[in-house]
């Protein structure tokens, strides 16, 4: 249902689709980003 | 708002799948929003059961029941599974809920990821429960995982670990689908600044949680590469430092308090207008003060590491800083009352608790403010004073705000008013039990009691004894919410579809029918 709605708009799921994935990057970013920020603390 | 066809369309699309399949395979936005409801409601009773057994234990000085590390691991696993297990999902389950029918949608934008969001989460708390079979028994170091403490873990600490990791995984999923829905799937012509006030909370709520989850994850896995791989992110030796996580963990640990009560800042907007039959006083300044507390929200992490040591000017900045969120918070609570100010009020179930929430959590607040003062936390640190602070903050707060929500929404979910008499009387019950239960704790922090601690001096019995007994009352005041809920789903008189009357509450969920359709919005109603 929700599938058909986004096959009649193809704008709006390419817009969800980079949105998601965007989103997604930010979240994995932020993770290795803090881990990163800390080795050089971590090797003394 | 919707155009009115509504009904005639979506009675053509009632099939629903069948079996167990219907929740394994669930895609559909109240399918998954009924299991995180369940869910969370058996999280809710696990952790409380554990609570009670605290409670149990600090009923009478001297060690009656539990021996020191059984308890550090109920204290412990009582927060991980309250704040992850039963809080976080209630409110996503109400968001999955409401969001695609308050916005005009026929589901969430991303169906498929909404139910391994909630598999996840099983999975991540049978990993969590099960380390109190192992040897060492369940996690002890509290839910904040200081180092060094937490490392000494045995083999509960790696499993602790990845089922935190598998709950964070479970929220960034959800609040993807959150602002995805809520970017992408607004029915024609609802504009930002039309959005119910609970679709708002929850939007910045899922933007703060896919900041700060993430946070929380790269700490726990330092954590485990120096228990496993002999780096030293925290670890003194080579060169770490134990402080760090702490300032790690709060950059998380605050904003994921917002995380908790946003969302019921939002559900308690929807409430007080519809009870006082008025349009919420100062829409515009509530949306602002939502998005100012959590902005807030990140700078003012070191007010929960006041007595590590650190500068003058340090302790300053996060003294005033967290002050500063008094402001919109004060906003939202001056808003709250001036919509009820000369409206025609009445007092259901929804009401009763919304209002608790008002009082109650506002009491929370400040004790907040009193724990901001950099130089009287040095007394309060550590002691029964913040517990009782948080607790105000968070059962008062976010649960009645949950509760309040389930009252609302509940006749529109199964079609049935339920007994407004059993719910008024959980109510009453809960609302003076939990006042017996966590007030008396402001005393006993303030006299010096520490946390966490399974045996205490004489001199706090007395008040132990009360928070004791508030606490079975409250406990066993939650069944008579278990009964209103499977009570209404099985019987009771028709609600109609806008439920409590019929000039408010106002809003695209109450031109559906009730009980609300399986697929409702197929096509998208007209927001003027």
């Amino acid at each position: 249902m929700t599938e058909s709605l986004y096959r009649a708009d193809t704008a709006r799921r390419g817009r969800a689709r980079r949105l998601t994935l965007l989103l997604a990057l930010a979240a994995t970013g932020v993770y290795v980003a803090f881990i990163l920020l800390h080795v050089p603390q971590a090797r003394g | 708002m919707a155009h009115a066809d509504t009904h005639a369309h979506d009675d053509h699309h009632e099939h629903k799948p069948s079996g167990i399949g219907r929740w394994l395979f669930a895609t559909n936005h109240k399918d998954i929003g009924t299991m995180y409801l369940v869910f969370a409601l058996g999280m809710f009773f696990l952790g409380g059961a554990m609570a009670l057994l605290i409670r149990l234990e600090l009923f009478k000085p001297g060690m009656q029941y539990f021996d020191p590390q059984f308890y550090n691991s109920l204290v412990t696993t009582h927060a991980l599974v309250m704040i992850f297990g039963a809080v976080m999902p209630a409110f996503v389950g109400l968001a999955n809920w409401m969001i695609p029918m308050q916005i005009g949608a026929p589901d969430m934008a991303l169906p498929r990821m909404n139910n391994y969001s909630f598999w996840i989460l099983p999975f991540a708390f049978t990993l969590l429960l099960s380390s109190f079979a192992t040897a060492g028994g369940g996690p002890a170091g509290g839910w904040t995982l200081y180092p060094p403490l937490s490392l000494q873990g045995g083999t509960s600490f790696p499993l602790t670990i990845f089922a935190i990791h598998l709950m964070g995984a479970s929220s960034i999923m959800g609040a993807i689908n959150v602002i995805v829905t809520i970017m992408n799937m607004r029915a024609p012509g609802m504009t930002l600044l039309k959005l119910p006030l609970f679709c708002w909370t929850w939007l910045i709520t899922a933007y703060l949680l896919i900041a700060v989850m993430p946070v929380l994850a790269g700490a726990v896995t330092m954590l485990l590469t120096d228990h496993f791989f002999g780096t030293s992110f925290f670890n003194p030796a080579g060169g770490g430092d134990p402080v760090m996580f702490q300032h790690i963990f709060w950059f998380f640990g605050h904003p994921e308090v917002y995380i908790l009560i946003l969302p019921a800042f939002g559900i308690v907007s929807e409430i007080i207008p519809t009870f006082s039959r008025k349009p919420l006083f100062g829409y515009d300044a509530m949306v602002y003060a939502t998005a100012s507390i959590a902005f807030l929200s990140f700078i003012v992490w070191a007010h929960h590491m006041f007595t590590v040591g650190m500068p003058l000017a340090g302790q300053m900045f996060f003294m005033l800083s967290t002050m500063l969120i008094a402001v919109p918070t004060g906003v939202k609570v001056f808003n709250w009352t001036t919509t009820m100010w000369r409206g025609s009020l009445s007092f259901e179930p929804p009401m009763l608790f919304a209002l608790a929430f008002l009082f109650l959590f506002t009491i929370g607040g400040f004790s907040g403010l009193m724990l901001a003062i950099a130089p009287a936390d040095f007394q309060y640190q550590d002691t029964y004073f913040v517990v009782a602070h948080f607790h105000y903050v968070l059962v008062p707060g976010a649960v009645f705000a949950i509760m309040a929500g389930v009252y609302f929404w509940l006749p529109k979910w199964t079609g049935h008013m339920y007994d407004m008499a059993l719910a008024k009387w959980h109510f009453w019950l809960s609302s003076i039990s939990v006042n017996v239960l966590f007030f008396p704790q402001h005393f006993l922090g303030l006299a010096g009691m520490p946390r966490r601690i399974p045996d205490y001096n004489t001199q706090f019995t007395d008040w132990n004894m009360v928070s004791s007994v508030g606490g079975l009352v409250f406990g066993v005041s939650q069944l008579l919410f278990v009964w209103v809920i499977v009570k209404c789903v099985s019987s009771g008189e028709r609600a109609t579809d806008k439920v409590w009357s019929d000039a408010m509450p106002l809003g695209l969920e109450w031109t559906l029918p009730s009980p609300a359709p399986y697929h409702s919005f197929e096509d998208a109603p007209e927001v003027k």
